[in-house]
Formats: structure tokens, C-alpha cells, sequence
């Protein structure tokens, strides 16, 4: 046993003036554990020379120390019973007061107002369409192709075929006017061309057959009026176009222009002569 | 009584309903330029067709004329089954049902009931009826690959049927 294990044990002994089996060995062959022993037993005993209080004045002096400082806690907490409780909502109900619910009620009204309207209105689907939309048509086409049909069957006689073919080159005026800023001159150009020819050999060579063909003065004025005006506007239009065309388009819109300008003035010339008053 | 949210609601509806029922855009310049460049062919045909159309004083010589403008049509309806390109062959097809049904059957009937058989004019009926009645029946849209899956393409077939049956053949021929 060294010493520091027999001076501990000393200072664990309840009274050291009675040291166990184990130590007294050590005791006998070691003077200054010797000595240590001493002094814990001299520590003891000016311990017990040290004032006592009485259990009952140390319980009440433990109380008011306590007292002095306060409690530790000084309300109880009260847990939420509920999320809402808790206060986590707060800022959205905040935001939901603010909100002037007459306003959100009237939209929602009149969404479902014109949604009820346009499921009522709209055709309906039958069904998937896998297929991609579909590509624009041509509606110059459609409209050459229902002129071929009214030429072949409800316009045979010449005044109603200058109506028909007054109406195909207001079409061609039209669309050489729509693509005059994207177009290359060749295109264009075939446009002004068949322009010049729909007037020359459609309308107003069908006003010459009207001398013969259509014997009532009142149907072949109305018919020449009607081309009149239609040949009037195209070559207004056109010119006022061709001022600020670009150079690929100019040539061709002048040209147009030119055509509706010398067909105004043939139909003229055959009101003059063939339609009396 | 407070009326400010019922005209709001009023007056949002109705701006609505009138947004929605306005018509959708037409073709911008390009798209005319891309279907102009498409059709030019087509339009020069149609409008020198149209030209002779408007000479024919006869029954039969406006048959012939809008047997013509089937035959065109019907060139480029095949041309379109040769590309595969369902739009065009209902577009096309659109247009040659129309006009097989239209001026070209009115004005075979017409004709029909205006010259007498065994005549010249008759033997000349009986070939535009042929060849009109070949035209339409010249485009034959597949029933299988990428035509045979469109619906557009298929239905495409029916109105080219429609048209050879409203057409049908010469009466030699029945």
C-alpha cells in the first residue's frame, strides 16, 4: 500500500482515531501517514467544537433564504391546446382580414358566370384529338374556288360574272396589300399580273358582253356601279401603299394601281356608251 | 344598397364574355406569303380557268371547264398523298368536293338533259363525264401508314368518295 492510498482512506474513515484492518500495517512501518492520521484526527475534533443550530431554525433559515431570492418560476405555463392556439396562423388570418371578400365574391361570380357561358357556347370536342392542330388554309383559295362555282352555275349571265370577277381582283388587291412588306419582287409581280388580267379579261371584258347579253339597263349599271367602286378603292389603296412600299413591292403595287385605273376607265367608257340615261 | 360589387361583377363579365367571343386572328403577312408561295401554281391555274369559264356559253363547255379545275385540284390532292401531307389533301379535297358536287355535276345534268344521244356532243358528254369521274377517283388516299392514322386524311377519302359517288360513272359504264 503506498501512502497516498493510506491517506485517502484515512480521510474516508468516519472517525479516524479508528483506522481499519487493512491500514494498520502501513501505520506502524510509516511515520508521516503517522503524522496525516494526527492531523485528521486534530481536524475532527476542532469540528466539533463548531456552533450547531437547531434542526428547527435551519429548516426556517433554509425557507426564507429561499424566499429571499424569489421564486424560480414565476407563472406556470399554459400549453396550447390546438395548432390555431398557438398562434402559427396569426399572420394569415391577418392577411385574410385585409381582404375585402365583396370584391373576391363579385370576380368569382363572373369567372363562373363566363365559364358557365363559354361550356354552353364553345362546340364541344368529341373526344381525344391526337392529331396537331391544323395548318392555315388558303381562304383565297376557298374564295377562287366557290367564284369558279358561282361562275358555273348562279353567275352565267356577263353582269353577274363582272360582280364575280370584281370581287376575285379586290381579293388579289387584298392580299398583294397584306404581303407587300414580306414578298420578293417576283411574287409581287405575279400578283400585279394576275390583277391586270382578272380586270382586263374578266371584268371588263364581261362589261362589254353585257351589251348583248344582259338586255336590262338597270341590272348592267348596278353591275358597272358595283366594279366602278371596287376599282376605285383598289387603286387608292394601292397607290396609297406604294408611297411607302418597299423597292420589291413599289413596281408591282403601282402596277395594280395602274390596271385599276385603266379598267375604271374602260367600264366608264362602256357605261357611256351602252347604258341609256 | 350598395350596388359597386354587382356592377363590377356586371361589367367583368360582360367584358369577358366579349373577349371570348371575339373572333381568332387571321393570318399574319408571313403565314399569307408561306400559303401564297404554296398556292401560286394552284391560283394562276384557277384564275385562268375561272377566265375560261366565264367564255363558256353551253352546258357542256362549262363541264368540261370545271372538269378542268377538278383535274387540277385533283393533281394536287395526289401530289399531297405522295408527300404524306394530310393537311393539304383535306384542304384540296375540300375544294374538289366542292366543285365536282357543285358546277361540275349541275352542269353534267344540265347537259345530259339538253342533248339528245347518239349525237356528236353526246359521245363528247360521255368522255368529260369519263374523265371528270377518273379525276376524282385518281386519288387514292392509303388506308394504312401516316395517311391511314390521320383522321383528316381519312376523312379526306370520304368526301373524294362523296364526290366520285355524286359524280358516278358515264352511263356507258353502268
Amino acid at each position: 500500500m503506498t501512502c497516498d492510498v493510506a491517506r485517502n482512506r484515512l480521510l474516508a474513515l468516519p472517525d479516524p482515531t479508528r483506522p481499519t484492518d487493512d491500514l494498520l500495517p502501513h501505520l506502524a512501518a510509516c511515520a508521516s501517514c503517522r503524522a496525516a492520521q494526527a492531523a485528521a484526527m486534530r481536524l475532527d475534533a476542532l469540528l466539533t467544537r463548531l456552533p450547531v443550530p437547531t434542526a428547527e431554525r435551519r429548516k426556517a433559515d433554509f425557507l426564507a433564504g429561499l424566499e429571499t431570492d424569489g421564486p424560480v418560476i414565476r407563472s406556470r405555463p399554459v400549453l396550447p391546446s390546438t395548432l390555431a392556439e398557438s398562434g402559427a396562423f396569426r399572420p394569415v388570418a391577418n392577411w385574410l382580414k385585409r381582404i375585402e371578400w365583396r370584391y373576391v365574391g363579385g370576380g368569382v361570380a363572373a369567372a363562373v358566370a363566363v365559364g358557365l357561358g363559354l361550356f354552353f357556347l364553345l362546340p364541344k370536342a368529341k373526344g381525344p384529338t391526337p392529331e396537331q392542330a391544323e395548318r392555315p388554309r388558303s381562304e383565297r383559295l376557298a374564295r377562287m374556288v366557290k367564284r369558279t362555282n358561282e361562275l358555273a352555275t348562279t353567275a352565267r349571265a356577263p353582269h353577274q360574272q363582272v360582280s364575280v370577277f370584281a370581287g376575285w381582283t379586290d381579293d388579289l388587291k387584298g392580299e398583294a396589300c397584306e404581303v407587300a412588306k414580306v414578298a420578293d419582287q417576283e411574287t409581287m409581280n405575279a400578283l400585279a399580273r394576275d390583277y391586270e388580267k382578272l380586270v382586263a379579261e374578266g371584268v371588263v371584258r364581261q362589261a362589254r358582253q353585257m351589251q348583248d347579253r344582259t338586255p336590262a339597263p338597270e341590272l348592267r349599271r348596278q353591275a358597272l356601279s358595283d366594279a366602278l367602286r371596287t376599282l376605285a378603292a383598289a387603286e387608292a389603296d394601292a397607290r396609297q401603299l406604294a408611297e411607302n412600299a418597299p423597292p420589291n413591292a413599289k413596281a408591282a403595287l403601282d402596277r395594280i394601281a395602274r390596271s385599276a385605273q385603266e379598267g375604271r376607265a374602260s367600264l366608264a367608257e362602256i357605261a357611256a356608251q351602252g347604258t341609256p340615261n | 344598397m350598395n350596388c359597386r360589387p354587382l356592377l363590377v361583377t356586371a361589367v367583368l363579365a360582360a367584358l369577358a364574355a366579349w373577349v371570348s367571343a371575339q373572333p381568332g386572328h387571321g393570318p399574319t403577312a408571313a403565314e399569307m406569303l408561306k400559303l401564297l408561295e404554296t398556292n401560286r401554281g394552284l391560283y394562276t391555274d384557277l384564275a385562268r380557268s375561272a377566265l375560261e369559264l366565264s367564255d363558256a356559253n353551253t352546258s357542256l363547255d362549262r363541264a368540261d371547264r370545271c372538269r378542268r379545275v377538278a383535274e387540277r385540284l385533283a393533281r394536287e390532292a395526289r401530289q399531297a398523298v405522295e408527300s404524306e401531307d394530310a393537311d393539304r389533301l383535306a384542304e384540296v379535297s375540300d375544294h374538289l368536293h366542292a366543285v365536282s358536287t357543285g358546277g361540275l355535276a349541275d352542269n353534267l345534268a344540265d347537259a345530259r338533259r339538253e342533248i339528245a344521244p347518239a349525237s356528236e356532243d353526246y359521245k363528247r358528254l360521255l368522255q368529260v363525264h369519263r374523265q371528270a369521274f377518273d379525276s376524282v377517283s385518281s386519288v387514292k388516299v392509303p388506308a394504312d401508314g401516316e395517311l391511314g392514322r390521320s383522321k383528316r386524311a381519312q376523312a379526306a377519302k370520304e368526301k373524294l368518295s362523296a364526290a366520285a359517288a355524286r359524280l358516278g360513272p358515264p352511263p356507258a359504264d353502268r
